[in-house]
This record gives C-alpha cells, structure tokens and sequence, in this order.
C-alpha cells in the first residue's frame, strides 16, 4: 500500500466515523480541528486501522498523532 | 532558582543546573509538607528502576504489572483506607479504627505522571537512562504539586536543547505576565468568591433561593479561577526556565456541550484519562460499538470523580458526569442539533449544579443547596421595597443575602466574572500573541501589585487536596 492510498483510505475513514462527507480533509490538518472529532471517534478510527490494516498501536501511541500525516507516518513503518 | 540555574548554565555546568533544579524543587515540596518527601523520592526510585528494566524488554508485563500495583495501591493506601473502613463500618455496623492517614502532598498527581510514563515505556514509546533527568521530571517544581499532567516526551527535550539553557527575554516576559495574570485570578478573584462559598456553603441548611444562587455560583468561578490560575503561575515559572508546560485549561465556561467542557477543562487530566483508562478499556472489549464506548466512558468518568477524592460526593460526581457525557454522545450520534447559546445555558447550570455536589461537604449539604436553589423562599432586598413594593403580595422582603455576604457584591462579581470567561480570550492565547510593550507591561505589574496587596490573607490551592 503506497502512502497516498493509505492517505486516502484515512480519510474515508474518517468521514464515515465522523458521519460527515463533507470534511476537507489532508494530511496536515489537526484531528483537534476536524469539526466535532472527539475521543469516541478517536479510539473508533484506531480500532477500525488495526483490524483493517492488522497493525496494533501501542497505549498512548495513538494520541500522539496530531495530524493525519504523524499517523500515515507510524503506520508506514508499521506495515512495512 | 533563576539565577542559579542561568548561572550554573552559563559556567557550562549544565548537569549541575539540573541538580540545583532538582534540589530547588524538592526544596519547595518539603516547604509545604516534609513529611512525605521519602515517600515521593521512593516512589520515584521504583519507577525509574521498574521502567529502566522494561528498556531491555519491551512488553514485559509482569513489570508493568508490579508498576500498576505500587503505583495504585500507593495512592489507594493513602487516599482510599479510611474510606474504604468507615463504609465497612457503617454498612457491617462494625468499629474498626480509622488509620488518620494524612494525604501525601501532591501524591495523585506524581503518581499520574509516572503512571503514564510507565505504560509509555513497557510500549517502548519512551526511554530514560538517566537517573537526574527523570527525577527532574517528575520533581520539576512548576508541575509538582497540581499537574499540568506532564509527558516525559514533551518536556525533558526542551531541557535537554542547547537554547533553553540560555536567558530569554521574551520567554522572562512572557513568563512573569501569565505569572501575573494566575496570581491574580488565584488571590483576588478567586479568593474572593471562596467567602462567599464558604459562607453559604457552611450554613447550606439556612439558606434562601438566592442565596443559594450566590453560593453555588461563587463555587463555579471560584473552581475555575482557583485552577487556572494556578495552572497559569505553572505555565509562567516554566516559560521563566524556558520550558513549555501543556495547556491545561481552553476557556471551559465557554463549553456548549459536556463532551466540549471536558476537551477543556483540567485538559492534562481528561488526555490521561482517555488515554490510559478510557482506550484500552474500549479496546479490551474487542470489537468497537458505541454501546461498548459508552460503558467505557461512563467507567472512565467514575473512576475520574474517585481521584477527586474518597467521599461519596466525589463519586456522584464522576457518576453524573459519566451520564451526562454518556447522553451528549447519545444525541450527537443522533445528529440532533440545539441553539448555541441554549446549549450553553444548559451546559453551565449542568456545571454549576455538578460542582454543588463537588464542594459540599455530604450529599445532605450538596441537597439543601439544591433544594433552595429550586424551591428555597424567595427573599428581596428590603432597599428595593420602594421600587418593588407591587411584589410583596408574593415574596418577601428582608434578609436577602446575609448568609452569604453583607451586601449584593456575589451577583455583580458573579456577572464580571461570566462575563471574562465567556467573552475574553484565555492566557494561552495571551501567551502565543503576546506583544513585549508598556500596555502588557502595565497592565502586568497592575495584576501583579494588586494580588500581592492582598495576599495579607493567605489561602491554600483548592487543588493541593486532590
């Protein structure tokens, strides 16, 4: 999976959890920003990449992303 | 500290620098309370060894295990025994003495942040090799006593770059401005809301509706103020070491659901919650749903109220929070949308009426506040008769306010003070815009001066007892 499918695949899964597809979504924008993202969609967006991906991120791994890139960035190594 | 610290620096003893921060900060614990200085320095030793092990392993349980374990049942030893025996008392009708165990001071929170950095290292997330350094983080005075709730990773670089250990100016100034600005909301606002609630809240049997107004409000500012503005003399004394503190607080009283005043409130806190409570509780239930989530949020704010403190309070607290935050999801997920400013309403008094039940001293204290809130008699000023004479068929006119205050300051103090946090920006903000000129200069000093005049009565951080 190159980066750029990767990306894409975040954003779509972002827009589904956050039940909204008219985000405009790319990789340097904050999850804090993204309009009505909370801890619920967080640790639902996590779950949903490691099933879907088969990685596992550690306890606290998560919250350190604070863009979508920070995370297409440790998922990369992850896969890889 | 400052002048030690830049000094040491600039003679290029940066490893003495840190051991005269180190010394400086245990130096101010044992200021407060020296009893429990062998306590936090074994706890630290613990720690340091248990994670410094988990380097060679990652993924060791047993070690994160034992590290739960001490530290838990070191903050469950002291905060928890004695509750724990006077409801086995009351409920077995037995008498088992109580242990008087005083609260090591800063215990919850010490024990926080190196519970995060524990977990953080047995994920291999984190590494320290160096004895000083992670004292340091732990010790580093600003933080200490009442969070905010720091990282390991987001605070020991900024020690270890070769720019923090030079003086800077701006940061000095900056520094000692949102220094300002926390001990004036500490000593003159906030102190001057706690008469008022300690007034009302002392006498919660006698009070009249508006009283109880004045009582339950003068609490909520006080809280917020009381905090933040600690969190703000925090911030400013690290920004005077040239080290960045997370913020704490984002204008909470500006929050127009319970899941937005929590993304703002106490801000260090409800990060480690989610992070080591409330995730891996959702994760342990395996597949992700929303009704699993909702348990998990619940548990989380329940266990959230408890930290607060061992009474059954601090347990409805939690509870009603957990709830509250449990239906905001619920109507969220429903896509249902309410009026800004009615969402606001109703968040605020829903605030207003939680904190009732997080300063009273019982549940029957944190009830007769209420029950006047809602039904107590509605009492005028007897000055305002003349103008108000049309309503003495229907309430009374007399004694409004005297078991409160002498006079009707709690409601014009009370109308300022919605009126800062709701509409003006917060020291964070200050902090990234500030302009180094003679107005933040003035307006500094004016703070600065007006705090220290009355500091004459001096009063204890709310914060310390949690």
């Amino acid at each position: 999976m190159t980066k750029q499918e990767l990306q894409d695949e975040i954003i779509t899964k972002i827009k589904n959890i956050a039940d909204n597809q008219n985000l405009t979504l790319n990789q340097e924008v904050l999850f804090d920003e993204i309009d009505e993202w909370d801890s619920l969609n967080t640790v639902d967006l996590e779950m949903e990449l490691e099933s879907s991906l088969n990685i596992s991120f550690e306890t606290g791994e998560f919250q350190e992303y604070k863009t979508i890139k920070d995370l297409i960035e440790s998922i990369a190594t992850k896969v890889a | 500290m400052l002048l030690g610290y830049y000094s040491l620096n600039k003679l290029r003893y940066t490893q003495g620098a840190k051991y005269w921060l180190i010394v400086g900060s245990l130096f101010f614990y044992s200021w407060w309370n020296v009893s429990y200085l062998p306590l936090m320095l074994a706890s630290i030793v613990v720690n340091y060894t248990l994670t410094r092990k988990m380097q060679t392993k990652e993924h060791n349980k047993p070690l994160l295990l034992s590290g739960l374990i001490f530290n838990i049942g070191l903050l469950a030893y002291f905060k928890y025994t004695d509750f724990f025996i006077s409801n086995v008392n009351l409920a077995l009708s037995t008498e088992i003495p109580l242990l008087n165990l005083a609260l090591p001071l800063a215990i919850s929170f010490f024990t926080l942040q190196q519970i995060a950095f524990l977990i953080d290292s047995y994920g291999g997330l984190v590494k320290e090799k160096n004895f000083t350094d992670y004292t340091l983080f732990v010790v580093f005075f600003p933080q200490l006593i009442a969070g905010p709730i720091v990282h390991h990773k987001e605070m020991m670089p900024q020690f270890a770059t070769l720019r923090g250990k030079v003086l800077n100016y701006k940061n000095i100034a900056t520094g000692l401005f949102i220094f300002s600005i926390g001990l004036f909301k500490k000593v003159v606002i906030a102190d001057t809301f706690a008469t008022w609630a300690s007034a009302g809240f002392s006498v919660s049997e006698k009070l009249n509706m508006l009283e109880a107004w004045a009582t339950s409000l003068s609490y909520t500012f006080q809280l917020y103020f009381d905090f933040s503005g600690y969190t703000d003399m925090a911030i400013g004394i690290g920004l005077l070491f040239n080290i960045v503190l997370p913020q704490n607080f984002n204008s909470p009283y500006k929050a127009t659901s319970i899941i937005d005043f929590w993304s703002r409130w106490h801000m260090t806190l409800t990060r480690f919650l989610t992070t080591y409570i409330y995730n891996p509780l959702v994760k342990s239930f395996g597949k992700f749903s929303f009704h699993k989530a909702m348990f998990a949020t619940f548990v989380t704010m329940f266990i959230a109220g408890i930290w607060h403190g061992a009474a059954w309070t601090f347990v409805v607290f939690g509870a009603i929070h957990g709830l509250a935050l449990v239906i905001n999801h619920y109507y969220k997920s429903k896509k249902y949308k309410i009026n800004n400013i009615f969402a606001w309403f109703l968040t605020f008094n829903f605030l207003n009426l939680s904190f009732v039940i997080f300063r009273a001293e019982s549940m029957g204290d944190a009830w007769n506040v209420m029950k006047a809130m809602f039904g107590g008699e509605l009492v005028l000023n007897h000055q305002w008769y003349d103008k108000l004479e049309f309503l003495q068929d229907r309430v009374e006119f007399g004694a409004w306010m005297q078991n409160v205050a002498s006079n009707e300051m709690p409601f014009i103090f009370a109308i300022i003070a919605l009126v800062i946090v709701v509409f003006f920006k917060n020291t964070t903000y200050m902090m990234e815009n500030l302009k180094p000129n003679f107005a933040y200069l003035s307006l500094g000093i004016l703070m600065f001066v007006i705090s220290v005049l009355k500091m004459q009565e001096v009063s204890e951080f709310l914060y310390y007892n949690f």
